[in-house]
């Protein structure tokens, strides 16, 4: 089957070509960063607002595509809005993480959506280059032969997550495109309809304030092998009036530096709300910028670019974290709201020098060195301009499935995959009941010989978590292998399956 | 205790044979029965290298996986290496298993076999895909995944001794690639099939999985947090003792020509445990030679947990075969013997 989605696809991009022939044609690249692996359980891009985060192919994370090394270990949406989402009467700052470069358990989209595939109900993605898509893709709406939409929302925030939050009651419609064009071969539009779902998950909804949306990512620009990832940095870059957040390896003079040395940009496409914030972090202690904030209301602090916070162009030393935020505007309840941004790679135009400081004054959309880069973010505006601005929303897009918890919702329990995976000692699965009902939880081996119970009784709705320590019933340290993890109510199953090193 | 005397034409006296049948008959049901009796406590030990005990073959499961006293099998092959004598013609076989969805499992068994005066020497090759798992480390969302299999390649041979017992060998070579762990090392089957021309009943006797421990290394996925000590370690090889009893119901009772029915009692042990059997119990009718009917009873012992606590997985299995010309065709269905759903199996061959 990956042969044949893989040839289809080509063949899509034969008879493509053609029919968007112009000035900017639009045809999707399937290998590049905007595909995803249908025949995975896992998607390399729009899973759950984090894309390029795929560590177990050392191709997956690239930008572009083809690459050596990672260019984007992992990237992500933030969401953060003032509300009164504990209905006291005072606003809350909240954030929504769909990627926290800190702490990767730390996320509030729906957990494990991922491990769940492309068809978990709770988690929707279409691919129109999936015969079992495409009845959901009118051919008349589709601008290239693959498209990616991916809906995901925070209603059910508080599950996996490492600190105590609550959902700020957004739902995602993503839609991402990549392009193949001479001008336009590095970079992918994503494009991002935000629903405010506050009253869909609490009884009255509210106004969300101030919402800012933005993509934080985790840049490791590792030309060299021996290159550092402690060498990136940042900067913004006004390109025609209107800043990018520019990303590069600042030491270009490292030892055995091989391939083409280059320029990152995350471009801003649609921001209605005429602000854009850049900020570096750091998830290590100690650096001189700021530590990746770890709650609701410094998370938002950083996003909205709200004191107190750390000057925001510094030099290398560090393991970057990029930030850029675009805001504000307010989105009452069931309203929608657009923003769209491109991420972009250009070589560098000629040899750059030994070291490229961010604070270099030379450092402006005239530099001789950023002269591709400068092309490609006008290529991409004008492309995103003339074919994309005009697309409908997701939200009337015949083939989606419209706003709410959709029919995954209604199923009685879901189990995540196990983590970690594989593991020797102890494995922890978390899962979640939406009704309440008779759970068991239980683990078998390949053969379909229950090995051991590890939940069994009435769970009223929530999430829940449970521990195996690779034994069974008798407390027999049980062989290395698959075992099959099921979680068990009247209603149905849900299953992952784990791998039991000795 | 003298068993038998052999003539000096090298047959068993006439005289001699019911009172050995009969002792040998007895043995072997009191073997089959006792250890459904006394089971002891389950180590747990014997769940491993499942690629080397996993069913295989859509006739054997038709028939609730109950093929050791069946001479001319070459499906019997993985079971009892002796039921690959009596095969009349050269044979080719393809068989399939799919495992439960839940599971995720399938595995593919292909063997030949060619008939020569000094015997049958046979060749066949195991597959096992436990399919795509996923890796995680700090939370579940998945940082990758990796593809697990094992296989298995062997060379067998059988033949006949005296017109009345069949003994078979084989020499196979096991790899298992469990992404944290991987393993390779050689084993041996051993089997016997006593089938006397005279008597409706085939006792037969194996021991699989006989050979050195295996050695177990590291694989190419590390285990979060640690866990890959980079030391060698050994683990046993699931040795397996399978005792079966067949019956030729066509030498009891008036069959038509063309027609026939059997009926077939295994039980397999772990050989370090033999307190945990399972039993297979099946019959197969066989009509106008062309199309054979099957089914079976599956009982399975489960090392995992205690006596009494569900310690039984007991099953059933039907299953239909179509020959032909020369080229056959089975398929066949466990039912309830996972608890993670019903598996299917397949096969096709041909016999030239």
């Amino acid at each position: 089957m990956p042969q044949l989605n893989k040839i289809a696809i080509l063949c899509g991009l034969l008879f493509a070509l053609p029919a968007t022939a112009g000035a900017q044609k639009l045809t999707m690249s399937f290998n590049s960063l905007a595909a995803h692996d249908t025949n995975r359980a896992f998607l390399r891009v729009s899973n759950r607002g984090g894309f390029g985060l795929a560590l177990g192919d050392a191709d997956a994370g690239n930008f572009p595509e083809g690459t050596l090394n990672r260019y984007i270990f992992g990237a992500g949406l933030w969401i953060g809005g003032i509300g009164d989402v504990d209905d006291n009467g005072q606003p809350d700052r909240i954030t929504t993480i769909g990627y926290n470069p800190s702490n990767l358990s730390d996320l509030e989209w729906i957990e494990g959506a991922v491990g769940f595939g492309r068809n978990d109900s709770r988690f929707r993605v279409l691919d129109s280059s999936n015969p079992a898509d495409q009845a959901d893709f009118p051919a008349t709406l589709l601008v290239a032969p693959q498209e990616l939409f991916a809906v995901y929302g925070d209603r059910f925030s508080t599950f996996g997550t490492g600190q105590a939050s609550v959902p700020l009651g957004v739902e995602v419609r993503q839609r991402s495109f990549a392009f193949t064009e001479v001008d336009l071969n590095t970079a992918v539009i994503f494009q991002w309809d935000f629903l405010n779902i506050s009253d869909q998950i609490r009884d009255t909804g509210y106004t969300i304030e101030d919402l800012w949306t933005g993509i934080v990512l985790d840049p490791d620009i590792q030309v060299s092998p021996v290159g550092s990832v402690l060498d990136d940095t940042a900067a913004p870059l006004t390109v025609d009036g209107e800043e990018v957040l520019l990303i590069w390896d600042s030491d270009f003079s490292e030892p055995a530096f091989e391939g083409t040395p280059g320029f990152m940009a995350v471009v801003p496409l649609v921001n209605p709300g005429g602000q854009t914030t850049i900020t570096q972090m750091t998830s290590q202690f100690g650096a001189d910028v700021r530590i990746v904030p770890a709650n609701d209301a410094d998370q938002y602090d950083t996003l909205a670019g709200i004191a107190p916070r750390d000057p925001t162009i510094v030099e290398p030393g560090f393991d970057l974290r990029a930030l850029i935020g675009w805001g504000a505007i307010d989105l009452a309840p069931g309203a929608v709201h657009r923003t769209a941004a491109a991420f972009v790679w250009a070589d560098a135009a000629g040899d750059p020098p030994s070291f490229l400081s961010p604070l270099d004054p030379a450092l402006d959309e005239s530099l001789p060195l950023l002269t591709d880069l400068v092309a490609a973010v006008r290529s991409v505006r004008d492309a995103y301009d003339q074919q994309l601005a005009g697309l409908p929303a997701l939200l009337d897009f015949p083939g989606d499935p419209g706003p709410g918890p959709g029919p995954g919702a209604s199923e009685p329990g879901v189990v995540l995959q196990n983590f970690p995976n594989p593991f020797t000692d102890q494995t922890t699965i978390q899962y979640s009941i939406v009704d309440a009902a008779e759970v068991q939880l239980k683990v078998f081996d390949i053969t379909g010989r229950e090995v051991t119970t590890l939940a069994d009784g009435f769970l009223e709705p929530g999430e829940y978590s449970a521990s195996w320590d690779g034994r069974s019933t008798l407390g027999v340290d049980v062989p290395a292998g698959v075992y099959v993890i099921q979680l068990v109510t009247p209603a149905g199953t849900s299953t992952v399956r784990g791998l039991k090193a000795r | 205790m003298i068993l038998a005397t052999v003539s000096p034409g090298g047959q068993i006296r006439a005289s001699m044979r019911p009172a050995i049948f009969s002792c040998l008959t007895a043995l072997v049901l009191a073997a089959l029965i006792a250890p459904t009796s006394a089971r002891g406590q389950g180590n747990g030990e014997n769940g491993g290298l499942v690629g080397l005990t996993l069913p295989l073959g859509a006739r054997p499961l038709g028939q609730g996986r109950a093929i050791a006293a069946v001479r001319g099998e070459l499906q019997g092959v993985p079971y009892n290496p002796a039921t690959q004598s009596g095969l009349e013609r050269g044979s080719l076989t393809y068989s399939r298993f799919e495992g439960a969805d839940l599971a995720d499992l399938n595995s593919n068994y292909i063997a030949g076999a060619y008939v020569a005066t000094w015997g049958t020497i046979g060749a066949h090759f195991v597959y096992h895909d436990f399919g795509d798992v996923p890796l995680t480390d700090t939370s579940p969302t998945p940082v990758g995944s990796i593809d697990l299999n094992e296989s298995v390649i062997g060379v067998t041979y059988a033949n006949q001794w005296r017109d009345e017992l069949d003994y078979g060998v084989t020499f196979k070579w096991y790899s298992s690639d469990l992404g944290v762990v991987e393993a390779s090392g050689p084993a041996f089957d051993f089997g016997v099939l006593y089938a006397p021309r005279d008597v409706p009943v085939h006792l037969a006797a194996a021991v699989r999985n006989v050979g050195p421990n295996l050695d177990l290394e590291d694989g190419s996925v590390a285990v979060p947090g640690g866990g890959s000590s980079g030391a060698v370690r050994e683990e046993q090889l699931p040795t397996r003792i399978r005792i079966g009893v067949g019956v030729n119901l066509n030498d009891l009772f008036s069959v038509p020509e063309g027609y026939g029915a059997s009926l077939l009692f295994d039980v397999e042990t772990d050989a370090r445990e033999i307190s945990t059997a399972s039993q297979h119990f099946g019959g197969a009718v066989t009509l106008r030679e062309v199309v054979t009917v099957r089914a079976g009873i599956v009982s399975i012992d489960n090392p995992f947990v205690d006596e009494g606590d569900g310690n039984r997985q007991i099953g059933g299995s039907f299953g239909i075969g179509i020959y032909y010309q020369g080229f056959e065709a089975d398929i066949a269905r466990e039912v309830s013997v996972s608890e993670l759903g019903d598996e299917t199996h397949f096969a096709v061959g041909w016999r030239f």
